[in-house]
């Protein structure tokens, strides 16, 4: 890779890098319009009678393992190993996907018991902090077919690189925002 | 920023994996504790977690000369703390002062 190369790399990341730092002040808004309505249950059932603990673990080893992969496609992807590569980003798209499966299965589960968002403060911070990071989480998937694509065809090959590794970081920064939402959302309710 | 190791990849996938465990066995194991100590163990946890993932997936560097990536995260992570810590604040001491008088009587007592 040529010094320009390198330059307008560390550019475009530097840019990328500046968009999750403004993306993590939104969350940081939604974390604290949670924090400050998670007493609001207007009656309807708390944090505590709605969530179960062994549930959010096996969602947050998923989210955690496709942060993984997604290190290791990055890793194959500098390496020149394309095979590895493909294989672990298609490893990563489906870690995502049985993410968002679970979470789609929750959301399912309380909007049939009447618990949606409409409900209560509580559940519209609910359903606003975690729908948004799972929004995040769909757009990264639909990142993933895209530049799948672009990296099996032959030419621009650094840029397509560059994408990759925007990419990973913004993977890596939606793995960061769960480890809050596990955190004060989740674990918190059983403790406060 | 770009450059992986196989190895840091593996030791912050295995470190991340063993504080989540940690974190939901406190709970589970300790929910009758009392809760300021749980908060506290909770919150060590999280933070340990972040820096775990800052280190090895972001791969954030602390003595790099000139790393703006790094001055960014922790401008941030500043401003997170004003945003989150000054509602909390801020909605308490509302609640503080909008109190009904049968409120304000209960209140009272229970100091």
């Amino acid at each position: 890779m040529t010094h320009a190369h390198t330059l307008k790399d560390n550019r475009t990341l530097f840019g990328f890098w500046l968009y999750l730092m403004s993306d993590c002040l939104i969350f940081a808004s939604l974390f604290a319009t949670y924090a400050v309505l998670r007493s609001a249950t207007y009656g309807a059932p708390g944090a505590r009678e709605l969530f179960s603990l062994e549930f959010v673990f096996l969602e947050t080893v998923i989210l955690l393992s496709s942060s993984f992969t997604m290190g290791l496609t990055v890793y194959f992807a500098h390496k020149g190993k394309r095979a590895l590569m493909f294989g672990l980003l298609a490893l990563t798209f489906c870690l995502g996907t049985a993410f968002i499966a679970l979470e789609v299965s929750e959301f399912s589960h309380l909007i049939q018991e009447g618990l949606s968002w409409e409900r209560s403060a509580f559940l519209s911070a609910f359903f606003t902090l975690v729908g948004t990071h799972g929004l995040h989480v769909l757009c990264g998937l639909i990142w993933m077919i895209v530049l799948a694509i672009q990296l099996a065809l032959p030419r621009y090959h650094e840029i397509v690189m560059r994408r990759l590794i925007c990419l990973s970081l913004f993977w890596h920064f939606l793995d960061i925002i769960w480890i809050g939402i596990f955190t004060f959302v989740y674990l918190f309710s059983f403790i406060v | 920023m770009t450059h992986h190791s196989l190895l840091g990849l593996c030791t912050g996938y295995g470190a991340s994996l063993v504080l989540t465990a940690l974190a939901f066995a406190t709970v589970v194991l300790g929910a009758d504790g009392p809760t300021a100590v749980l908060v506290t163990k909770v919150c060590i946890l999280a933070a340990a977690q972040l820096v775990v993932q800052a280190r090895y997936f972001l791969h954030l560097g602390f003595s790099e000369r000139g790393d703006w990536n790094t001055a960014v995260f922790a401008y941030t992570f500043l401003m997170v703390l004003v945003v989150g810590v000054g509602s909390l604040w801020i909605m308490n001491n509302l609640a503080y002062n909008m109190m009904t008088p049968q409120e304000t009587d209960s209140y009272m007592l229970k100091r």
